[in-house]
């Protein structure tokens, strides 16, 4: 494991517990001279009821960083802890029980079942929780109504918008009470109306839930919602920022400090 | 809201996998439809073979019985007027059986001398050899009998003391007990005293044959077809007389026959008439024996023959005509489907009393009928069990080929299953769940496929659905089972590779591969 520091400084820890903890993570992929190195050492730490916005061009390794705290795809090296667990230990079983119960995936693509209606989508990651039949309907219906979408439960995704598609997604993240939900560019395929929604909503789950929301986007408007915002930039975290730090106007940003 | 009990990652239920793999298969109905026709089409086609395998045989079996009588009649027809031939006489003597127990009865008549007794007893004894050399394998047999058949080999020995004393040798070299059971001595007693003995009396048998058949035409020049026509039991008693060893039953049934073989020998000669000929193939379709035979088979044809064509000389009336083009018809049939049919042969008897069953009765010697014993290996040709194997394969390849681009083209529902916490057994699950699926329905339809398919062959190639009535049901139940069980053997393997590499791969890397 390459204990090289990055460049920056690991970006100051935060105020509350811990859930996310990085350690010069570094992804590459191929090999030798033709090797694409998406992260070159990234340290990061992320707390409990955070809403962390990481921001960046495209092809800045935010992606591949998503994944990595997601635990959805191996670092080349470093580690990557959550609740202090390091993710490299777990077996296969473990990591199924943690992407089922700890973590909510919300995907810029939606990434919703397409022979499946939005309740039975909502219920799956409850059917590898163990919960089924009444009780995972029931909760089910519960979040969609929670996402205003109650009434259109019998709907499958190809009848349903985008938006209504990305808060089926949502909803389904819930179903079994993560403690981070992880959004992959939520709101890039969506107007703006919907994405305005669509982060409506995440920041309502974050306040009244308590649950770690970890955004990769490039929706600006993402700047005022969140506490911290990553700037990553060529595989290294750039620029760590506080939501009080950062000036916004209409449409434009003005960064400080 | 209410807080999730959390239990352990559990794997699916049967019932939660089978209900996720049906919604994915209705949502893909075309690519399901096809790997489920690829199956039933395999299936089917095994089906088909092993089914169409048993009932053949078993009908043929059938329509062997149900010809008996009238082999029987014209064996008989054949024998008032030509001694039987000597491997026949010598077959018959001391044979098993109602027909073998009459014509031995008649040939002890015939062999007229006191030696009767042993004659029967050096049949006996030859039987018991030829059960032996019949034992022998093709090498065996190749060294022992050196090409020839039981009757000439045994004549050689009997001639030549040099060639006994070779297969003493011979025996000893392959290690084979002596021929016919009994002793070795006991052999070559047979050999040298019994076996001319015996060609003695067969010769004699013919001869006094030949004497009966003169008697009957002395005492009516007739053919025998014409005689067997007059009404009371003239001709019955003349065949007592010349010392034929008929049953009452069996002449009856002759009378039958015979009145049977001159309406079609009456059809046939009245198609010899240029005019007639010529009226018969506008209304027949054709003036050949079977199409006409098959025309009068009918109520309509019989009543239009015995009207319209028949001369005022025939003294046949519509039904005799019907019956016999139905008769006709039904043998014909029946003949076709016998084609090359070997009966199984009852065990031979033993020469020696008290060693009957030696423990080592062959498979094929069992009655024909015991459902049990019919074992697919035995029942179909070596180069049609490839002819299986290679379809098998065939599907197997079709099967996984379509497999694997269902597990490849949901590669990012696999991605996104896992990164909602499903195990990779779950996934697994998923997939052979709906392959188990697929299996099953094609399974079940090709079976139905096959049986239809078989039943269809059966009406075509052997003329009813009475082959039914002679199937073997257990057989087919298990033929069909085993299919049925290759059918969903064959998709579960064949979903567990392509299931296996998807379930193994990291989220992102599965969402990458498309």
């Amino acid at each position: 494991m390459s204990e090289r520091k990055s460049e920056n400084a690991p970006p100051p820890p935060p105020d509350k517990p811990v859930v996310i903890r990085t350690l010069g993570l570094r992804k590459q992929y191929g090999e030798g001279e033709s090797a694409t190195h998406a992260l070159r050492g990234v340290d990061a730490v992320i707390g409990r009821g955070e809403f962390l916005a990481v921001m960046g061009p495209s092809g800045s390794g935010k992606s591949t960083f998503f994944n990595m705290i997601g635990a959805l795809d191996a670092p080349t090296s470093g580690r990557i802890l959550i609740d202090e667990v390091d993710v490299a230990q777990l077996s296969a079983a473990e990591l199924a029980f943690l992407r089922c119960r700890k973590i909510g995936y919300i995907f810029q693509q939606y990434n919703l079942i397409k022979y499946m209606t939005a309740l039975e989508n909502v219920t799956v990651p409850m059917a590898f929780a163990g919960v089924g039949g009444d009780a995972a309907r029931r909760r089910g219906m519960e979040l969609l109504g929670l996402v205003g979408l109650a009434e259109r439960f019998d709907h499958r995704p190809v009848e349903m918008s985008g938006g209504q598609q990305q808060r089926v997604a949502i909803a389904r993240a819930l179903c079994n009470g993560p403690r981070i939900l992880l959004a992959d560019e939520p709101t890039a395929n969506l107007d703006f109306k919907t994405g305005q929604a669509i982060l409506d909503l995440l920041e309502q789950i974050n306040r009244e839930r308590d649950v770690t929301v970890v955004c990769s986007t490039h929706d600006h408007r993402l700047l005022r919602l969140c506490d911290r915002i990553f700037w990553v930039r060529d595989g290294r975290i750039d620029r760590v920022d506080r939501k009080q730090d950062v000036t916004i106007t209409a449409g434009s940003i003005g960064g400080g400090g | 809201m209410s807080p999730i009990e959390a239990k352990d990652q559990a794997p699916l239920s049967v019932g939660r996998c089978a209900r996720l793999a049906l919604s994915g298969m209705s949502y893909r109905l075309l690519r399901s439809g096809i790997t489920t026709a690829i199956l039933a089409l395999a299936v089917a086609f095994l089906v088909h073979v092993v089914t169409h395998a048993i009932w053949t045989d078993r009908a043929q079996g059938w329509a062997w019985n149900a010809l008996e009588p009238t082999r029987t009649a014209d064996a008989w027809l054949t024998r008032l007027t030509t001694p039987d031939p000597v491997a026949q006489v010598r077959d018959s003597l001391g044979g098993l059986g109602p027909a073998a127990a009459d014509r031995t009865a008649e040939y002890t008549r015939w062999s007229g001398r006191d030696d009767a007794d042993v004659a029967l007893g050096a049949a006996r004894r030859f039987h018991a050899v030829q059960a032996w050399a019949e034992r022998l394998t093709p090498t065996q047999s190749a060294v022992v009998l050196g090409g020839l058949d039981v009757s000439a080999w045994l004549s050689r020995l009997a001639q030549q003391p040099t060639a006994r004393a070779r297969l003493d040798q011979q025996l000893t070299a392959l290690q084979l007990g002596p021929p016919g059971a009994a002793g070795r001595e006991s052999f070559d007693r047979f050999v040298r005293e019994d076996w001319p003995r015996l060609s003695r009396a067969v010769a004699e048998i013919r001869d006094h044959h030949a004497q009966a058949i003169d008697r009957l035409r002395a005492a009516d020049t007739r053919p025998m077809l014409r005689r067997f026509l007059d009404p009371g039991p003239t001709l019955y008693t003349q065949l007592r007389d010349a010392g034929f060893e008929i049953r009452e039953a069996t002449y009856r049934e002759l009378q039958a026959y015979a009145a049977y073989r001159q309406v079609v020998e009456t059809v046939a000669a009245t198609l010899q008439d240029p005019e007639r000929r010529r009226r018969v193939e506008v209304r027949a379709g054709s003036a050949d024996l079977p199409a006409v035979m098959a025309f009068l088979a009918t109520r309509r044809g019989a009543a239009w023959w015995s009207q319209d064509v028949a001369g005022a000389a025939e003294d046949a009336t519509a039904r005799d005509f019907l019956t016999a083009g139905q008769r006709y018809t039904r043998e014909q049939r029946w003949a076709a489907a016998t084609e090359g049919y070997e009966p199984r042969r009852p065990a031979a008897p033993d020469a020696t009393p008290g060693n009957k069953a030696n423990g080592e009765a062959e498979p094929q010697d069992a009655a024909h009928g015991g459902a049990a014993e019919v074992t697919f290996a035995g029942v179909l040709p070596t180069a049609t069990w490839w002819l299986v194997g290679l379809s098998l394969l065939v599907c197997a390849v079709g099967v996984s080929n379509a497999l694997l681009m269902s597990v490849t083209e949901r590669f990012s529902e696999i991605a996104t299953m896992k990164c909602l916490g499903a195990m990779d057994r779950s996934v697994m699950q998923m997939f052979v769940a709906e392959a188990v699926i697929q299996g099953g329905v094609g399974g079940v339809a090709g079976v139905g496929i096959g049986w239809a398919l078989t039943a269809g062959r059966g009406l075509w190639e052997l003329g009813g659905l009475w082959v039914h009535g002679a199937a073997s049901w257990p057989a087919v139940v298990v033929a069909s089972a085993v299919s049925l069980g290759v059918g969903v053997g064959l998709a579960a393997a064949a979903a567990v590779g392509p299931a296996w590499v998807a379930s193994r791969l990291a989220p992102m890397e599965a969402m990458r591969v498309e």
